[in-house]
C-alpha cells in the first residue's frame, strides 16, 4: 500500500501549488500514470477516497491519464510496447 | 481554441502550459489550470539525492537491503558483521514496522545500529534515513546497511539514497518470485538467494529462479549463500570489499 505515500504526495504538491496561486479550492487534477509506475490504480482509489478528507483535494475531480510503456530496440530503434517488465526480443522485421 | 485542454482564447489572459506548447487565454469564470509537472515522488527523491550526497562525501557504502519478510536479512547481517569484524566497519539501519528485536540482534554484534519502525507504513523513505543518519555519525570508509521492511513491492518505489540495491530471496520460496514481483528484481543490482544449505529438501529450481531473475533485469548480479552452512558467504564478503573505494592517500 504504498500508494498511500504516494497520495499523501500528490496532496502536498497540489496545496503548495493551490497556495501559490492564491487559489481558494482545486476543482479538478490531472495526474498522468504509466502502466510501469508501479502504482495500482485500485489501491491508488481507495487511498485517494480515504486520504483527501478535509484537503484542498477533497472536492477535485480527479482524471487519470493512463500512459502506456515503451522500449526502443536497441538495433533498430523500432518502438515497441512495454508494460511489465521482463525480457523483450524484438527480431527485424517484427513489429 | 486550445486543443488541448477546450477552452476558447479571450481578453483576460493567463499564461497557459501544456508540456510542449503554451499560450495566453483566459477561462471565463477565474479558473486556472497549472501545470504542474512534478513526479509525485518528487520529495523523497530529492531527499534521497541529498542521503547520496552525504553518502559520496564520507566514502559510505550505502546498501538497501529488500525481500520478503523471513528470507534471513538480519541474519545475512548478523553473519557478515561478525565475520568481517576489524577488517570493514560497519552501520545498520533497521526497519520494521513494529519492535527493536533487529537492532537489538545487530547491536549483539557490537555494531553501531537505529531501528526506525514505521508504524502502519510498507517501507522506507529517504526522510526516515535522513533523521536516522542525523544521528549516527557515520564513520567515513563504512559499509551502512540498510534493511528494508520485509516487503516485495512497495520499497521498489522509494530511492533512500543507496548506492546499490540488493534484494534477497531464499530457497524456501518460490522460484518464480522474480517474475510475480518484477519490480523489485528490476531495480536491485544484486540478488542473494539464501539458505542454499535447504535445496535438497525443497522443490526449488535454482537454476529456474535464475533464468527468471534475468528475464527481468539481465544486469543482475547473483550470489548464492547458506548462512547456516558458510557456503558462498566468501563471494558475498568479495563482493562487498570490491564495492568499497579504497580512500585516496593524500
Amino acid at each position: 500500500m504504498h500508494e498511500v505515500s504516494i497520495v499523501m504526495s500528490i496532496i502536498d504538491i497540489a496545496r503548495q501549488q493551490a497556495e501559490k496561486a492564491s487559489a481558494s479550492a482545486i476543482e479538478e487534477i490531472e495526474l498522468d500514470i504509466g502502466s510501469l509506475s508501479g502504482i495500482e490504480l485500485s489501491a491508488l482509489d481507495f487511498a485517494w477516497n480515504q486520504a483527501v478528507k478535509e484537503t484542498v483535494l477533497e472536492n477535485a475531480k480527479r482524471t487519470i491519464n493512463h500512459i502506456e510503456g515503451r522500449a526502443e530496440c536497441l538495433d533498430c530503434n523500432t518502438v515497441l510496447q512495454y508494460n511489465i517488465i521482463t525480457t523483450l526480443v524484438h527480431l527485424a522485421g517484427d513489429t | 481554441m486550445c486543443v488541448t485542454c477546450g477552452c476558447s482564447s479571450g481578453s483576460n489572459s493567463d499564461t497557459h502550459h501544456h508540456g510542449d506548447h503554451s499560450h495566453d487565454h483566459s477561462h471565463g469564470n477565474q479558473k486556472t489550470i497549472i501545470d504542474v509537472e512534478k513526479d509525485v515522488l518528487q520529495q523523497n527523491n530529492l531527499l534521497a539525492e541529498r542521503n547520496r550526497g552525504y553518502f559520496y562525501a564520507k566514502n559510505i557504502f550505502a546498501l538497501n537491503l529488500v525481500s520478503s519478510p523471513g528470507s534471513g536479512k538480519t541474519s545475512l547481517l548478523e553473519r557478515t558483521l561478525t565475520d568481517l569484524k576489524g577488517e570493514l566497519e560497519f552501520a545498520v539501519i533497521e526497519g520494521d514496522q513494529q519492535t527493536s528485536n533487529d537492532a537489538d540482534r545487530i547491536h549483539a554484534t557490537g555494531t553501531k545500529v537505529a531501528q526506525i519502525n514505521t508504524g502502519k507504513g510498507c517501507h522506507l523513505d529517504s526522510h526516515m534515513v535522513l533523521h536516522a543518519i542525523e544521528g549516527m555519525k557515520l564513520k567515513d570508509n563504512s559499509i551502512l546497511f540498510i534493511e528494508n521492511v520485509g516487503n516485495l513491492v512497495c520499497p521498489a518505489m522509494f530511492d533512500l539514497g543507496e548506492k546499490e540495491r540488493v534484494v534477497i530471496i531464499s530457497v524456501t520460496e518460490g522460484d518464480d518470485k522474480p517474475l510475480k514481483y518484477p519490480d523489485m528484481f528490476h531495480s536491485s543490482t544484486l540478488c542473494v538467494i539464501n539458505k542454499t544449505d535447504l535445496l535438497p529438501y525443497v522443490p526449488f529450481d535454482i537454476e529456474k529462479v535464475k533464468a527468471n531473475a534475468k528475464k527481468v533485469n539481465h544486469k543482475l548480479e547473483i550470489i548464492e549463500v547458506s548462512c547456516t552452512s558458510g557456503e558462498g558467504l566468501q563471494d558475498w564478503y568479495g563482493w562487498l570489499k570490491s564495492k568499497m573505494l579504497v580512500p585516496e592517500t593524500v
